[in-house]
């Protein structure tokens, strides 16, 4: 567990009950699209306005406040290692790396498309990060059968890592297929049911969408009682209100008729109020994951989430640039410093992520767990008690003494000083002698050191092999 | 308001993205029977040019852009039926085709390429999102573009643009038509490898590419 956050808010509670009210007249008057049949007879029928042939489904305040009341405010998210499972609740933070990338920043700073192999290096990678909980395997593959490849994401995240990892949620074929993956790893539907080993996160198309794809997804999900992640990535000024409060207020409304369809379907499965919402760039009409005002957003959609009593899930860690300079490690440490002390439950994004979400890089990740163990520590606080008061110490060492060589120094100093292993603190002369190197050369002694020496911990052969058998399976249907 | 009091009114209607400006005056300039062609390069055009200059030079930024496009349009709406009516047409640098590929539903990148085309004088046909590959083709036979402009967002989606340039060779299109790929998952090198015809970060870039394969 990577530490308590909740010291940082942006909204007071005035603030919070104009953007809720905002956010329920919305759903009462205006409401969203639904673009699935089953959703809009389950709404229906359990007290929303639907418009069938515009898919238009209207929420009145009672509904969407029962419906929210339903849903559960923690759960618990296993990995295939139980020592790794992760409580979301409260304030409680965790990490999930970047996922989605379709490029890699190769260690020549060219982009490539990412392959298979990096699937498996980067799950491999991240299961050795003390700082990112999550066992995600980083990239989407390129060099798989168009469609398969959720199948082979599933099968290295289920193969290469012991930690909690999530499903692919897009479309009734691959919610199937995630849950038998799932099943597999813990041997079938009840233990599934016991130990929920994934969730699904869901993105609607803002303004005010749920697309098809994603509705199945959230169906299939909920009813297995498997978690699922409704988070909104509106861009204030194309897709939301440039002002900030009204983005916010049509991310609730998008959020909170998301939870309105799982509750529907399954009263009292568990959900996690999610965002990726930011400002777009007003030059290309792009997406900013790296702007100030995301990680604002993100910390103002954390505090709606505990206004609800509902798990929170956030992002932060991209940046813009294309590489890593300046730019990467400026919104890369602002976005994820920022919105880690509003306290989010899981930060989705927070390693080894640059361009948008669009590339990874194996450097980033280790340079971007270090920056995640600075910013555990600092959550962590200041210890104020008689033993770190010190003050017999204070008097024994007296003026002029020193500390260095004292026991308590010793047992201490591990707890109260965070020791960096990327950020180097030495002379000019030791750094020279050192062989000069810069922070992304230190990074890549530590990829490669990690990659040739950690091992995560060994699937059984025989559920390897039913695992691969089901990835061919999912294969033969796309050729 | 004399004729050249009318030009720089629309024009700065253009500038101030307010179309109810641009629109009175070129009824008044309408009425008052002046050259429907002049109305557009000395008016119009001369609006939207200003825009685009204080755009590239980071003044203006989307908003303006796109208020100024709708604003440049209005004014066309009225100019238009006039010049039809003369018995002539508006000259149009080529015929765009825009659409967002199947099963993608994000339209914001197709609007904004749609406006700019629009304004920079190209016929757009918009066809919405989520196109069924035989839709793509059903539209390429009926209207006869001389750019097809594919969108895809999504890293899932973005394979349905390699199936819509297949299908066009499949049908015997294929060489009918330019085919220009974008979406933010694009890049250069998936254009080239699915044997699109071009790729363009930016709706300026998609414009100037536009109008160098059609050869103008």
């Amino acid at each position: 567990m990577a530490g308590e956050g909740g010291m940082l808010n942006i909204l007071n509670e005035e603030q919070i009950k104009a953007i809720h009210q905002t956010t329920l007249e919305l759903l009462e008057n205006t409401g969203v699209v639904i673009q699935e049949e089953n959703a809009l007879s389950l709404l229906h029928d359990v007290g929303a306005k639907v418009d069938f042939d515009r898919q238009q489904v209207r929420f009145p305040a009672w509904l969407i406040e029962k419906l929210i009341r339903q849903a559960p405010d923690h759960f618990t998210w296993y990995g295939r290692d139980p020592k790794k499972a992760v409580q979301l609740e409260g304030t409680k933070v965790c990490f999930g790396p970047a996922a989605g990338a379709v490029n890699v920043l190769d260690s020549n700073g060219k982009r490539r498309p990412a392959t298979i192999q990096d699937a498996y290096d980067f799950c491999r990678l991240v299961d050795a990060l003390d700082f990112v909980e999550e066992g995600h395997c980083v990239v989407y593959p390129t060099d798989v059968i168009p469609g398969s490849a959720h199948a082979h994401m599933l099968a290295a995240m289920a193969k290469f890592s012991s930690k909690p990892f999530r499903g692919r949620p897009r479309g009734k074929e691959e919610a199937t297929d995630s849950i038998r993956v799932a099943e597999l790893l813990v041997g079938g539907r009840d233990a599934l049911k016991q130990r929920p080993i994934m969730f699904a996160n869901i993105n609607p198309v803002s303004p005010l969408q749920h697309a098809r794809e994603m509705v199945e997804g959230t169906l299939a999900f909920a009813r297995y009682g498997l978690p699922v992640c409704f988070s909104p990535q509106v861009q204030a000024g194309t897709t939301g209100p440039v002002t900030l409060a009204g983005t916010l207020a049509q991310h609730n409304a998008e959020v909170l008729s998301g939870v309105a369809i799982a509750q529907a379907v399954n009263p009292g499965v568990p959900v996690i109020y999610g965002c990726v919402t930011s400002v777009s760039d007003m030059r290309t009409g792009g997406f900013a994951y790296g702007a100030v005002e995301g990680a604002m957003l993100n910390v103002a959609s954390v505090q709606l989430a505990r206004s609800y009593h509902l798990p929170s899930r956030a992002t932060s860690g991209f940046t813009e640039s294309k590489m890593l300079d300046y730019q990467c490690a400026l919104e890369s440490m602002m976005t994820n410093l920022m919105v880690c002390m509003a306290g989010p439950n899981y930060i989705q994004g927070a390693a080894g992520g640059l361009e948008s979400s669009l590339t990874a890089s194996y450097e980033k990740m280790v340079i971007d767990n270090e920056a995640l163990g600075m910013i555990v520590r600092a959550m962590r606080g200041i210890r104020v008690n008689e033993d770190s008061l010190a003050a017999n110490l204070i008097a024994k060492v007296g003026p002029g003494g020193h500390y260095l060589a004292e026991p308590h120094t010793r047992t201490h100093f591990r707890q109260e000083i965070f020791i960096p292993q990327l950020m180097d603190r030495l002379s000019h002369e030791a750094w020279k002698a050192a062989g000069a190197k810069d922070m992304v050369e230190r990074a890549r002694e530590k990829v490669r050191s990690i990659l040739t020496n950690h091992q995560p911990q060994i699937i059984e052969p025989t559920l390897a092999l039913e695992i691969d058998q089901l990835v061919a399976e999912i294969e033969a249907r796309h050729k | 308001m004399n004729n050249e009091t009318l030009l720089n009114t629309m024009a700065q209607a253009i500038i101030d993205g307010d179309s109810d400006a641009c629109r009175l005056a070129a009824q008044e300039a309408m009425q008052a029977g002046m050259d429907p062609a002049l109305v557009i390069s000395k008016g119009l055009m001369k609006g939207i040019e200003e825009v685009g200059l204080r755009f590239g030079s980071g003044e203006f930024f989307l908003p303006e852009l796109l208020l100024g496009a709708k604003a440049m349009q209005a004014g066309i709406d009225v100019v238009n039926p006039v010049i039809t009516a003369m018995g002539g047409t508006r000259e149009i640098k080529g015929k765009v085709l825009l659409g967002v590929v199947k099963g993608d539903i994000h339209t914001i990148g197709k609007d904004i390429i749609a406006s700019v085309f629009n304004v920079y004088g190209f016929h757009v046909i918009d066809l919405g999102a989520d196109v069924p590959d035989d839709r793509f083709m059903t539209a390429v036979r009926e209207h006869r573009p001389d750019i097809l402009g594919v969108s895809a967002l999504m890293t899932i989606t973005m394979v349905k643009q390699r199936d819509v340039i297949q299908r066009l060779a499949k049908e015997g299109l294929r060489d009918q038509v330019k085919v220009l790929v974008g979406g933010a998952v694009c890049n250069p090198e998936w254009a080239q490898e699915i044997g699109a015809d071009g790729y363009a970060p930016d709706a300026w870039s998609a414009v100037e590419l536009a109008a160098r394969l059609i050869g103008k």
